[in-house]
């Protein structure tokens, strides 16, 4: 069965809301743009497509190739997309939850919450190497259970397309209902927001049970207003450099590894991990800050010359 | 279409610009310490503007400092390196922050927040 791109259909769809928001925001005096920070995000966007259309082949290739192994035969049924779409959200969970808590994901994925802005030209800022970080491995399980790899895409198209509506501030709380059980502005904005209390919190795609399920949920706060981002923001609006330099910083560390446990850790651990008492995991910035207590001083993790923003 | 795409870009970037999407805040030393304080662990006290407004030193607890830099309407903040002198240039050692002035006078320190 062949399906249709949902993406690529909806691409027009995204450009009017793109422009809408713009005067939304003009009018409403509510959430921001910057010219360069929009044009670095939609060239991302355009770089990720193109990447993605490079890969694709492979990519199909290893489903095509994994699904001959699955352990049942599911048919191109409404139930089954419905299932499929379940399934993949819940992969779609792993794999995001894993691309913030592993630096080798996170190196890939960064790219989306390296802007400091939060509108709809963000939810475009996509990553160009999704393929080299083998992102696409969380939805192996899917077709072993036995989901026709077109079928998969077409609600993975559609995952994508739910989430480039929540990445807006126009949107403030939906009917509790909804926030109850599907992912929201409100909650995504938490999910990019860098204070230390909404740190790797809100993994979801469409539904987010699954955060309240694994113990990820967090709610926004009036007091606490999301602020976005990355811990140490990037100093420049270059597509590129938003596109690698988690890699060149990861590759630069691991060169300077002195054991393969350390190796290990750099690359594999989470994003700020470093050896000793001296690493900077959202998860020792949120504890630090629950205690009111500072970072340790870079000099006495052993390094220096080493700026905070060397720090992922 | 990969043409028809990039064009697309540049089309609502240039929506953006000219919609006036293109502000350039200035800094206040209150929003400079703000600024500061998402380095993890720094801990501002006083700082100082740079002429032009648009960058500070920020002094921080236990003698470190830091600066932070305009991008766009927004700002980044880095810890210096030890012994960076203000009025000096530092390399902050990104490929963006190769030379970074920093502005002329010492961060007077204030008090803790």
């Amino acid at each position: 069965m062949i399906l249709p791109d949902p993406v690529r259909l909806a691409i027009p769809v995204f450009v009017a809301l793109v422009l809408l928001e713009m005067l939304a925001v003009r009018l409403r005096r509510v959430g921001a743009y910057e010219w360069r920070d929009t044009g670095a995000s939609l060239a991302l966007g355009l770089g990720s497509t193109v990447s993605g259309a490079l890969v694709a082949a492979p990519v199909a290739a290893i489903a095509t190739f994994v699904h001959q192994f699955r352990l049942f035969d599911i048919p191109f049924a409404w139930w089954a997309f419905l299932l499929a779409f379940l399934l993949d959200d819940l992969a779609y969970y792993v794999f995001h939850r894993s691309a913030h808590r592993v630096r080798w994901f996170w190196a890939s994925h960064v790219v989306h919450h390296s802007s400091q802005h939060y509108n709809l030209s963000t939810a475009l800022r996509q990553t160009w190497t999704g393929f080299v970080s083998l992102s696409f491995l969380f939805r192996l399980p899917l077709f072993l259970l036995g989901f026709p790899p077109a079928m998969v895409a077409f609600c993975a198209g559609l995952n994508l397309i739910y989430q480039f509506f929540i990445h807006t501030e126009q949107v403030g709380r939906l009917p509790r209902l909804v926030e109850a059980v599907m992912n929201t502005p409100s909650h995504h904005r938490v999910h990019h927001a860098t204070n230390p209390r909404y740190l790797d919190r809100n993994f979801a795609g469409v539904f987010i049970v699954w955060d309240r399920l694994f113990g990820t949920f967090e709610p926004e706060r009036a007091e606490d207003p999301p602020r976005y981002g990355i811990v140490a923001n990037l100093p420049s609006f270059n597509p590129l450099w938003a596109a690698i330099h988690e890699w060149v910083a990861l590759a630069r560390d691991c060169a300077r590894a002195r054991s393969l446990r350390e190796l290990a850790g750099l690359a594999f651990g989470p994003p700020g991990w470093k050896p000793g008492d001296c690493s900077l995991t959202a998860d020792a910035i949120r504890a630090r800050w629950a205690a009111g207590r500072a970072a340790p001083a870079t000099a006495a993790c052993g390094d220096p010359a080493l700026p905070a923003g060397e720090r992922p | 279409m990969l043409l028809l795409s990039a064009a697309g870009v540049l089309l609502l970037t240039g929506v953006a610009y000219l919609m006036g999407f293109r502000d350039t805040p200035s800094l206040t030393p209150e929003r400079a310490r703000q600024e500061a304080a998402r380095i993890p662990g720094f801990r501002p006290l006083g700082a100082t503007l740079a002429a032009d407004g648009r960058s500070a030193l920020v002094a921080g607890a236990g003698g470190e400092a830091a600066i932070v830099l305009p991008l766009g309407d927004r700002f980044i903040a880095r810890r210096l390196p030890e012994g960076a002198a203000a009025g000096s240039t530092v390399d902050l050692g990104e490929p963006f922050l190769r030379r970074v002035p920093l502005p002329g006078a010492s961060p007077e320190p204030g008090r803790p927040r």
